[in-house]
């Protein structure tokens, strides 16, 4: 979750790599300070708050957005996964095969282009002879139809909307 | 999770979110993740083990070796306790595909993920007739050699480059204009390329203010601008702009227009306008109006038009990479001659590149053009 918080912060992926490491070297240093009835993970988001401020200040940069509403709902999935019966991420989200099967065949397609093979969007779309953003449109409704089946299947609560 | 039905704001963090998360599924789901997670615990690992060695070689550590030797294990263990979870939360949040929100929290987070290459335009306004700078003006046309190292008009950067990946970016003067002149921010330093701007202490108010307010507006951080649209503006979304593509694919466009609330105190952009892809919050061109200069009466128009998302080398954003050739001084390069290491003016697009992007107005200048909704 550390982790999570940093790349709602900083986006440079080099940079979180970089701040995530010394957070982990921080909070081993300044562990004589942790107080054991306090919750570890709010004082390993401090550090690396901290730790942020810091990169901010040395890049000249404001910080970036905060979009905390957005993590909130983030970490609220990932809660419902990890609450799923199973040792192992494998087999928390074992569904996710079923659900790719269940996909259609264009957006199944799709899905293992990008994913699978790793190919861009732009490759893709010149494979396909389409645009990218036809492409990513496509990509995204795939995950929408997959976010729809873990919420049939109960991987995911099914979120009311007044809509 | 209990998420209230609410408003729809709530339901697009909501979307934003399901969509981000589905995204790092995918993308977990066919990554090596015991070879990532084993590099990043050896990598924590190896600092804390540096760190111990350090302290037990230094002579005012003996009081406390007992006691950290003890904490090493507890703390090595919570280090990659964490780790673990946080590798696997990490792959998780990763994301590199935009999304259906618009919003500018979206667009903020795409223009620190992707490579983005801008095209700059200036135009000097008039009241009521914004004009192009004309460059054959004698005001505009100063020998090179008499100017000696002076800087080169702001005007010259009609045309230039800018190239962004998050706090890094490079601007590129226009290859016929400014003569080798680049500027940028590799992550650690500013560097400039090209001829240094005049030292001058009679001139406070001279050239030298003027291409640095320039420089400080059109390469502050696009996070900055539009983080101050929603703080120092008042914004407005004018509606959907449609364009359809080569492809028979319709894009549309959230145009927004933002007027400052102060009425011009310092020297931010009396007017932006910003335009937005609809469906992944990509921003596609801002317009900064009514900026002024200090020690120019005029007012100039600023615009960014994207011209290209794709991947830039990791390299790009170093000095090194846009030395000027030796060889020609202040020459400019000459047009028949091919990309070489070290150009300033190398082709700044990859084989990629997107289709054109929006005019001012919106459109991407090609296909039927769409109604304003």
């Amino acid at each position: 979750m550390v982790l999570a918080m940093l790349r709602s912060m900083v986006f440079d992926k080099t940079a979180v790599d970089d701040l995530f490491q010394e957070t982990m070297i921080t909070a081993w240093r300044t562990l004589d300070r942790y107080e054991e009835d306090r919750p570890f993970g709010p004082w390993l988001r401090g550090i690396a708050r901290f730790q942020v401020l810091a990169y901010y200040r040395k890049v000249k940069r404001l910080p970036t957005v905060d979009h905390a509403k957005v993590v909130e709902h983030i970490e609220g999935r990932l809660d419902e996964i990890a609450s799923r019966p199973g040792d192992t991420w494998e087999e928390k989200i074992e569904a996710l095969d079923d659900c790719l099967q269940r996909l259609p065949d264009d957006a199944r397609n799709i899905v293992a282009l990008h994913y699978e093979q790793n190919l861009t969007t732009e490759v893709i779309a010149i494979r396909l002879r389409t645009s990218r953003e036809a492409i990513k449109k496509r990509l995204q409704r795939a995950r929408a139809r997959l976010t729809d089946c873990f919420e049939r299947k109960g991987l995911f609560l099914r979120v009311e909307t007044d809509a | 999770m209990s998420i209230p039905p609410g408003s729809e704001t709530n339901d697009s963090h909501q979307e934003l979110a399901d969509d981000l998360v589905m995204d790092a599924i995918l993308q977990g789901h066919h990554l090596d993740r015991k070879i990532t997670l084993e590099s990043r615990i050896q990598r924590v690992m190896d600092d804390v083990n540096t760190s111990i060695h350090c302290r037990e070689d230094s002579p005012s550590s003996g009081k406390t070796r007992s006691h950290r030797l003890a904490r090493q294990g507890v703390g090595a263990a919570i280090a990659a306790a964490v780790l673990l979870a946080a590798g696997l939360t990490m792959m998780l949040v990763m994301t590199k595909t935009p999304t259906a929100t618009a919003s500018l929290d979206q667009t903020l987070r795409l223009i620190e993920r992707e490579d983005l290459t801008f095209r700059l335009e200036l135009t000097k306004e008039h009241l009521d007739n914004p004009t192009k700078i004309d460059l054959r003006s004698p005001r505009y046309r100063k020998s090179p050699r008499r100017s000696g190292r002076s800087a080169p008009p702001i005007e010259h950067f009609d045309g230039a480059a800018l190239h962004v990946r998050g706090p890094k970016y490079v601007l590129l003067g226009d290859r016929d204009r400014a003569r080798g002149l680049a500027k940028g921010f590799d992550g650690d330093a500013l560097w400039t390329n090209g001829p240094k701007p005049p030292r001058s202490n009679d001139n406070p108010e001279g050239g030298d203010s003027i291409l640095g307010d320039f420089f400080e507006l059109i390469t502050l951080d696009l996070h900055e601008l539009i983080r101050d649209l929603r703080e120092g503006y008042e914004v407005e979304i004018m509606g959907l702009e449609s364009v359809m593509t080569d492809d028979g694919v319709e894009q549309q466009f959230v145009h927004r227009r933002a007027d400052r609330l102060d009425g011009g105190i310092n020297r931010l952009p009396l007017q932006i306008h910003l335009w937005t892809d609809s469906e992944t919050g990509r921003l596609e061109a801002l317009d900064c109006r009514g900026v002024r200069l200090r020690g120019l009466n005029e007012t100039y128009e600023i615009s960014l038009t994207l011209e290209s998302d794709a991947q830039l080398p990791d390299t790009w954003f170093d000095r090194q990479s846009h030395l000027p050739d030796p060889k020609r001084g202040n020459q400019r390069p000459r047009e028949h001659d091919g990309p070489r290491i070290g150009d300033p003016f190398p082709p700044p697009f990859p084989p990629f590149a997107p289709p054109h992007p929006p005019q001012k107005n919106g459109h991407r200048g090609r296909g039927p053009i769409g109604q304003s909704r």
